[in-house]
């Protein structure tokens, strides 16, 4: 999106010195998008050619197997999706449903569809069918299948924080929304330092997902009342452009964010504690057991 | 991780293999 130049002497601009915003962090491209943009490109030829066949059930069968090809890269698609989240987590699961397997499943029967010539013809379809399912496996691998860094982890406990975490988004992407309409980009922008904060919170507590009862309130209720007085100061603004507004809405996200912060400080503190614990709990049991700790 | 040369081979094999199927070449093959 174009933005507005802010420099010294803009309407938007700080005044002689200006400091630097953070880069905005870019999520890296899909893993394999150009290999399944290919594929769905190649999945035209057999419907186009569908219509050259002469005879109804060439034509049904041609059109089935492009659809089939477009659904298994459609469905890898999403399998490289959730492969490259499995892979950004520390902690993880196993994706429920193995998608790339499904796609090679998919693009194989396409092929066979679309190599058949009569009944007598299927033999040979079916292995071409099965060396497509084995290369498209060779080439986009295998699901992952197993869950990642989840010894000793709460699954009952990982499970709340996913929801929690789904609802808290859900704020934060209601307050993104709100703050289109009050039309200011220095306000959008603000919002968005905000949601980055909130997001550094998020990707802390996924990792432990004790810290859930302590960010409690920072997941629910403080985001939720800042959505609604972003929608709140968006509206108002967008009438009035009163700069008392203004401030006084960029006071209370800075006092949140500041409150975010330190509340993620705070949780990494905690888990110090519960590290120290541990570990003055082992060394009293060696000790007491007569062997050597290093003291 | 980026693609290794055997899963790039991999793919270009798929691709042949599906464009041959959609023209109808590989029609009527025999076993």
């Amino acid at each position: 999106m174009a933005q507005r130049y802010g420099g010294r002497f803009s309407p938007d601009g700080k005044g002689g010195r200006v400091e630097a915003a953070p880069a905005p962090k870019l999520a890296s491209p899909l893993k394999g998008r150009a290999r399944v943009s290919i594929l769905m490109a190649l999945s035209v030829i057999p419907i186009v050619t569908a219509f050259g066949q002469g005879g109804a059930i060439p034509l049904a069968v041609n059109l089935l197997s492009g659809a089939a090809i477009f659904a298994g890269a459609v469905v890898t698609r999403e399998g490289l999706k959730a492969e490259a989240a499995w892979t950004a987590r520390k902690i993880a699961r196993r994706p429920a449903v193995p998608r790339k397997i499904f796609g090679s499943v998919l693009v194989g029967m396409g092929v066979a569809l679309g190599a058949m010539s009569g009944l007598a013809g299927i033999p040979a379809a079916i292995v071409y069918g099965v060396v497509a399912a084995g290369l498209h496996l060779t080439s986009f691998g295998l699901d992952p299948m197993r869950d990642k860094g989840m010894e000793g982890v709460d699954t009952f406990q990982t499970e709340r924080v996913a929801r929690s975490i789904e609802e808290a988004e859900k704020h934060l992407a209601a307050m993104k929304d709100a703050v289109l309409r009050a039309k200011d980009r220095q306000a959008e922008g603000r919002v968005d330092r905000l949601i980055e904060a909130a997001r550094r919170m998020f990707r802390q507590v996924e990792d432990d997902p004790r810290d859930l009862s302590s960010a409690r309130k920072y997941l629910g209720v403080y985001l939720m009342g800042a959505r609604d007085a972003t929608a709140k100061f968006a509206d108002l603004y967008a009438e009035t452009r009163d700069p008392v507004v203004k401030t006084d809405y960029f006071a209370l996200l800075d006092d949140l964010e500041k409150g975010i912060e330190a509340r993620r400080e705070t949780l990494l503190v905690s888990d110090r504690t519960d590290l120290d614990v541990e570990i003055e709990v082992l060394r009293d049991r060696l000790k007491r057991d007569g062997l050597p700790t290093g003291e | 991780m980026t693609s290794t040369g055997a899963q790039k081979i991999a793919f270009a094999a798929l691709a042949v293999l599906v464009a041959l199927a959609g023209l109808g070449v590989l029609d009527g093959g025999g076993l």
